[in-house]
């Protein structure tokens, strides 16, 4: 029996070391962020606002909790996102978010940021 | 029927994402000194046939440069804000100094795309998707040419065939499933990451880059 555990082990871990090889590892957690964007780009971008707003706020928040990277421009994605989808609370707290962690964004951020609270005309 | 399933199975595992190797330039020492923290991308200028090539190239881009290291602002928040403030072309886009998106967005580098190629060209016995494109990092304060490349990506579903059967089953599959130009995406994706990863002529490391060392030209 405890041999059997053992090459059971064995083999795991070759098989996941296997899975390991082969590819850089990434610094960031990409998920469907790409997806996402691309999305915006379809014919119509409408019918994917709102999942793709949800799933991408629902993988920052696990990411975070696994304590790995959301990428550069995610979160400003995910503003934008709510922006669209007449969430300008939410948006705003994404796109600060965005400025906290990369404040090379600072600049397109405080922009957005600024757009968000004018009175609308 | 097994045997048919082994022959298109072999054709998808042959020879996709064929090169030919980049053709790079470096100024390196400008590149040193100008060393960009963030990249903004707009969108390409499309020399090919398919109008949708830029939107769909966009969304390929941002992964292999931010892994890189540099900070990528989000593509599509770029490219509408840029739409909606007087730019609505690329070609527009494109004639606007690089210093104007320091000013705007922050950004210390633009990286400007052409696309000259972008097809799935489908003739009976042989599917052949085709992706080239040139890239060229500019410094957004002075303006100069940091680093430019070019790559051409081919891939045919009939490589490493000799039935003529499989051929026609393989070329036919892979002009069909090629919705919302899945096969380019791929080859943009494998052309991006080859030419901005390339150890040899690709772009420097950048500072978000774990290996990043100040001052020294390293690639991955």
């Amino acid at each position: 029996m405890r041999a059997i555990a053992r090459t059971s082990l064995v083999l795991s871990c070759a098989l996941i070391g296997a899975w390991g090889c082969g590819g850089k590892k990434k610094i960031y957690t990409w998920g469907e962020y790409n997806t996402a964007v691309r999305h915006l780009y379809s014919t119509a971008p409408q019918e994917h606002l709102v999942k793709d707003r949800d799933q991408l706020a629902l993988q920052a928040r696990e990411t975070e909790e696994k304590k790995k990277i959301v990428p550069p421009g995610m979160y400003a994605h995910i503003g934008y996102l709510c922006m669209l989808t007449n969430d300008a609370q939410s948006a705003e707290k994404y796109f600060m978010a965005e400025k906290l962690r990369y404040p090379e964004s600072t600049v397109m951020m405080d922009t957005f940021i600024q757009r968000l609270r004018a009175p609308k005309k | 029927m097994k045997l048919l399933l082994s022959l298109l199975a072999v054709t998808f595992l042959t020879c996709v994402g064929c090169s030919s190797g980049p053709r790079a330039k470096i100024d390196t020492a400008a590149y040193l000194a100008n060393m960009p923290k963030s990249i903004v991308v707009i969108q390409p200028l499309n020399l090919s046939v398919q109008a949708r090539a830029p939107e769909i190239f966009l969304s390929t881009i941002t992964e292999p440069l931010a892994e890189q290291g540099y900070y990528v602002f989000p593509v599509a928040i770029v490219d509408t804000y840029l739409k909606e403030n007087g730019l609505p072309t690329a070609g527009e886009m494109h004639q606007v100094s690089p210093k104007k998106f320091a000013e705007v967005f922050g950004a210390d580098a633009v990286l400007y795309i052409q696309i000259k190629t972008w097809t799935t060209t489908y003739m009976v016995i042989d599917s052949t998707s085709v992706v080239d494109i040139e890239y060229r990092l500019v410094d957004t304060r002075t303006s100069k040419v940091l680093w430019t490349s070019t790559q051409a990506v081919k891939d045919s579903s009939s490589d490493g065939q000799l039935n003529p059967y499989a051929m026609i089953m393989t070329a036919g599959f892979h002009a069909a499933t090629n919705e919302d130009n899945k096969h380019e995406r791929k080859l943009a994706r494998i052309a991006n990451s080859r030419i901005i990863q390339d150890p040899n002529d690709g772009m420097l490391i950048g500072p978000r880059h774990p290996h990043y060392k100040p001052g020294q030209p390293l690639r991955q």
